[in-house]
């Protein structure tokens, strides 16, 4: 494949030049080169410029998925360290990016570290964190909480 | 600010289906559209396939495990597997068996004080108390009714203790029924019965005759009684074999053979069509297993495969099978973490172990190695469901 380069142009104008390899990783713009081929710029309008670099180190990295299993460990590692570099917050914005853009490898991680991080907190931790309104009323909430009681928690009912 | 209200519905659902089954509970407490996206994409998706997922006992703990299949053939070695946790739920009891059907489980406790059924994504438990006693040699089996009731059969066949108890528990009406069963057939142990379509297949054994005529039996949750003698897949009876069950999205029946003729062979068969009198299949698997075992000097294998607490499962779309329970048996690079090994049909076996296990306290005791070493459950393909094991009891008010 040839080394031809691609622009890429974020919502707020920054300017990403990628090597096709690295630009068809982002499948929105695979389809784009497919439908027509002599294009070298392409404007990204949903996705801004610290975002999209981003997600251009991720294609990056991920340009070539060799099968030997050191290269496979090496990636892992590689995308543990990565996200450790975000907050809740970024993530929320990459997930968008990688669901527009259409990075299924990127979208995949992102769910999953966010979905490692909400396993481990409690409702009102998840509300602050991710901003999200509780609006069970105080008798459904104690409902729902009541399901969700364990048995071992509770005396033993006496035989009718 | 993108706030996770950003997020287009099917993102954050796709985030639910990332979630330890276990963890949901805290999910659908948020708020009521959490609520009602985990149960749209948990549940709507586990139907389609998802990241395998189970339950294990070890050292009397019971540990919800995930495995991701696709792309397995690339792991590194280890099963990985972020999910894993320890249930704490499950800290204050000694669990020892766990059987699984229709998204609920069923935990037999080592102090015989009851039984608990536990539905996991609602997180709903109910105990159960014996109606005289449970013994330590009790088979269960959990299943359902054409109506969707669901019910735990329990047996105990002790000849020599002359004991002869089958009961049958059911969940709505949440009392215990003896069942008139005589049987001229035994089940093992430590055999697990495994649950498909709401009947439970058992590997049965005549009480007298030759152990070539093993066969499999169905216990039938709607009329509740045992179906009859299925024959086992393999045409030809071996001279040796052991015989382990496990099941397709408790859809389909499979078998796992090893037979000791000439080479250690391992068999896997599944089921084609399946009905509580009939049984009809097709082999998934067949794996010669001598350049893998584990030998001693003289070039003789050590050990056979463990039917008593090994287990498996497959993946039909990965060509694939998981084997566990393999210590001791499979030459394996490390020792002391739950080993399994991936075997495929086109010669393809790698052995995998279970790496980063919670701190589970090794047991001291010097007794006997299954107790020791609890059945290592993974109880794959387990699809949650919403059936209601602690139905709300709201009783009408009289009218005075």
């Amino acid at each position: 494949m040839s080394s031809n380069k691609i622009v890429l142009t974020s919502s707020d104008g920054e300017s990403f030049e990628v090597e096709e390899v690295v630009a068809r990783k982002l499948q929105i713009v695979g389809h784009m080169l497919e439908d027509d081929c002599v294009i070298n710029e392409i404007p990204l309008q949903n996705v801004t410029g610290d975002i999209l670099s981003m997600v251009i180190e991720y294609c990056k990295t991920h340009v070539d998925e060799e099968e030997s299993e050191e290269a496979q460990t090496k990636l892992k590692t590689w995308d543990e360290e990565f996200m450790k570099k975000f907050d809740i917050k970024t993530l929320l914005q990459i997930i968008l990016a990688a669901n527009y853009l259409n990075v299924k490898g990127l979208l995949d991680l992102v769910s999953q570290t966010i979905a490692d991080t909400i396993k481990d907190y409690t409702p009102e931790q998840i509300r602050e964190v991710f901003g999200v309104e509780n609006d069970y009323t105080e008798e459904e909430e104690a409902e729902v909480r009541k399901e969700n009681a364990w048995a071992f928690d509770e005396a033993d009912t006496p035989k009718p | 600010m993108t706030m996770i209200c950003d997020l287009p519905p099917e993102l954050v659902g796709e985030i639910f289906t990332k979630i330890p089954i276990t963890s949901l509970r805290t999910v659908r407490s948020t708020c009521k559209l959490w609520n009602a996206l985990t149960k749209e994409w948990v549940l709507g998706k586990a139907v389609a396939r998802q990241p395998c997922a189970g339950f294990m006992t070890r050292y009397s703990r019971v540990l919800s495990v995930r495995f991701d299949l696709q792309g397995i053939r690339k792991t590194d070695g280890e099963l990985v597997d972020p999910s894993r946790k320890q249930l704490d739920v499950f800290n204050q009891v000694e669990i020892i068996k766990v059987f699984h059907c229709h998204g609920l489980l069923l935990c037999i406790l080592k102090d015989k004080s009851r039984l608990v059924v536990w539905n996991p994504y609602l997180g709903q438990t109910r105990r159960i108390r014996p109606r005289t006693d449970f013994h330590r040699h009790d088979r269960y089996a959990l299943g359902y009714d054409i109506n969707h009731n669901h019910k735990i059969l329990r047996f105990l066949d002790d000849d020599h203790k002359n004991l002869l108890e089958y009961e049958i528990y059911d969940l709505s009406s949440k009392s215990w029924r003896v069942l008139k069963i005589t049987p001229d057939w035994y089940v093992n142990f430590n055999h697990r019965g495994v649950s498909v379509n709401g009947n439970t297949y058992f590997f049965g054994h005549e009480k007298e005759g030759p152990s070539w005529k093993d066969f499999l039996l169905c216990f039938d949750f709607t009329k509740e009684r045992f179906g009859p003698r299925l024959p086992l897949p393999s045409g030809e009876p071996y001279n040796e074999e052991t015989v382990t069950l496990s099941c397709v999205r408790e859809e389909q029946l499979a078998v796992l053979y090893e037979m000791d003729c000439h080479d250690v062979i391992l068999e896997i068969w599944v089921t084609t069509r399946i009905e509580s009198n009939a049984l009809s299949w097709s082999k998934f698997l067949k794996v010669d297993m001598t350049p893998h075992l584990v030998s001693d000097s003289n070039d003789r294998f050590t050990a056979r495969f463990n039917e008593e607490i090994g287990s498996f499962f497959i993946d039909e779309e990965e060509k694939v099978a998981v084997v566990f329970g393999v210590d001791g048996y499979v030459k394996t690079k490390t020792t002391g973490c739950p080993t399994a090994f991936i075997s495929g049909d086109d010669g393809y076996f790698k052995t995998v172990s279970l790496r980063g296990a919670p701190n589970v306290k090794e047991p001291s005791c010097k007794k006997s190695r299954t107790e020791c070493f609890p059945p290592l459950v993974c109880s794959s393909f387990y699809l949650p469901s919403l059936v209601q094991i602690n139905k709300p009891r709201k009783r009408k008010k009289r009218d005075n």
